[in-house]
């Protein structure tokens, strides 16, 4: 439906400006219910729903909270972000395209907090070889302060052959080591920082 | 530019009426085009953002709404008969996020969990334990599930001992190591975090 603005002229008679202005009463109504209570219904002016376009990364105003829907340059999928004033954009909905549980230490997951935290979480072993994770891989967020890190035994195929006492170390934003009292605890773990 | 409400009145001369009018049909895809897209667009009428203006109360929830609403600098969700839920604040002491220290961050989930996490040092040789404190800007109502994970700040320091949670409460929680690992002089460090409401 057409919306015409900057009617009617000065020179308009009524009986030209009446249908512009009646098209344009109806054109109101009509575009506001798209995401909105209705003109004359209970709660007229709030919202049913709200569909967000696909959009840029919104700048918001002074003491102003913006929501909005953007491609996450991370997963290349459509997002919801929340932004405050002088803050960055953070991905409410963002997470990696899940991958199962595998004993590969290089395919974690990892998903935003609504209030901005990173969680990431793997599954490693305290072999030498392995004991060090990588927090920071090529092509996923990235922590820049130093997260909380948890650590639990266990994730291997087949009842445990002996039990292990872990304890992580050299916590890092990039990355910490899981080490054992026995040689190459299996464990699964998970992180929470920004 | 103004929005005329309940214009044009009934004496006003054809001249003033069209002027207001015509003010109107202007103003108001200006202002709707703020946060929507607007009219003659393509999916006009939904969305382009939602921007939450600051208010300076908690608004209300009546009947089957949610409220969603922006307390400067944070936003919140409300339902009727609830008290409102901070989405996206972290509490960081000193306005930092601690990792390593004495103190601890918190934060609410959407659902109105409350999540507290810190790191802590068991330093007592004599007790083998410490009490954990809970208290703070998001005080639990009841007693939480708490998680503790053992960790060191050097990877030399590599052996591992015991530990485990106690006496949980509201406000608080304890620690027990079998420390003092005879392998390992230095203190027992464990992070810990803790889900409830």
């Amino acid at each position: 439906m057409p919306y015409t603005a900057d009617i009617p002229k000065p020179d308009d008679v009524v009986s030209a400006s009446q249908p512009p202005l009646r098209e344009n009463t109806n054109t109101i109504a009509t575009i506001f219910e798209v995401d909105h209570q209705s003109f004359n219904t209970p709660n007229a002016g709030g919202h049913k729903k709200v569909t967000f376009n696909d959009g840029p990364d919104y700048v918001p105003a002074a003491t102003t909270l913006l929501m909005y829907n953007k491609v996450s340059a991370l997963t290349g999928l459509q997002q919801l972000y929340w932004r405050r004033t002088g803050g960055d954009p953070v991905p409410i909905t963002e997470a990696r395209p899940y991958e199962a549980f595998t004993h590969d230490e290089l395919h974690y997951n990892w998903f935003y907090l609504p209030c901005g935290l990173l969680v990431k979480y793997g599954f490693s072993w305290t072999n030498p070889r392995q004991r060090e994770v990588n927090l920071n891989q090529p092509g996923f967020p990235l922590y820049t302060n130093t997260p909380y890190v948890f650590a639990s035994q266990g994730g291997f195929n087949g009842a445990p052959a002996t039990f292990g006492i872990i304890r992580l170390s050299s916590i890092a934003p990039n990355r910490f080591f899981a080490n054992s009292n026995i040689n190459d605890v299996p464990f699964t773990w998970f992180s929470i920082g920004i | 530019m103004t929005y005329y409400r309940n214009e044009p009145k009934s004496q006003d001369r054809l001249c003033v009426s069209q002027k207001k009018l015509r003010e109107n049909s202007v103003e108001f895809p200006t202002v709707f085009a703020s946060n929507h897209r607007n009219f003659n667009q393509d999916n006009s009428g939904t969305h382009k953002l939602l921007a939450l203006i600051n208010q300076t109360e908690d608004p209300e929830a009546v009947g089957t709404t949610l409220l969603l609403y922006c307390k400067a600098p944070d936003l919140f969700i409300k339902r009727v008969a609830s008290d409102p839920v901070n989405w996206t604040k972290i509490v960081k002491p000193g306005g930092v996020f601690l990792p390593f220290n004495a103190s601890y961050n918190s934060f609410k989930l959407p659902s109105g969990l409350i999540v507290y996490m810190g790191h802590t040092t068991i330093i007592d040789r004599a007790t083998r334990s410490i009490t954990v404190s809970l208290a703070g800007e998001y005080p639990y109502t009841q007693k939480p599930y708490v998680y503790i994970s053992q960790d060191a700040r050097v990877n030399t320091d590599r052996y591992a001992t015991q530990i485990y949670t106690y006496d949980i409460e509201r406000d608080s929680f304890k620690v027990y190591t079998t420390w003092p690992d005879p392998r390992s002089a230095v203190a027992v460090r464990f992070t810990w975090i803790a889900i409830g409401v």
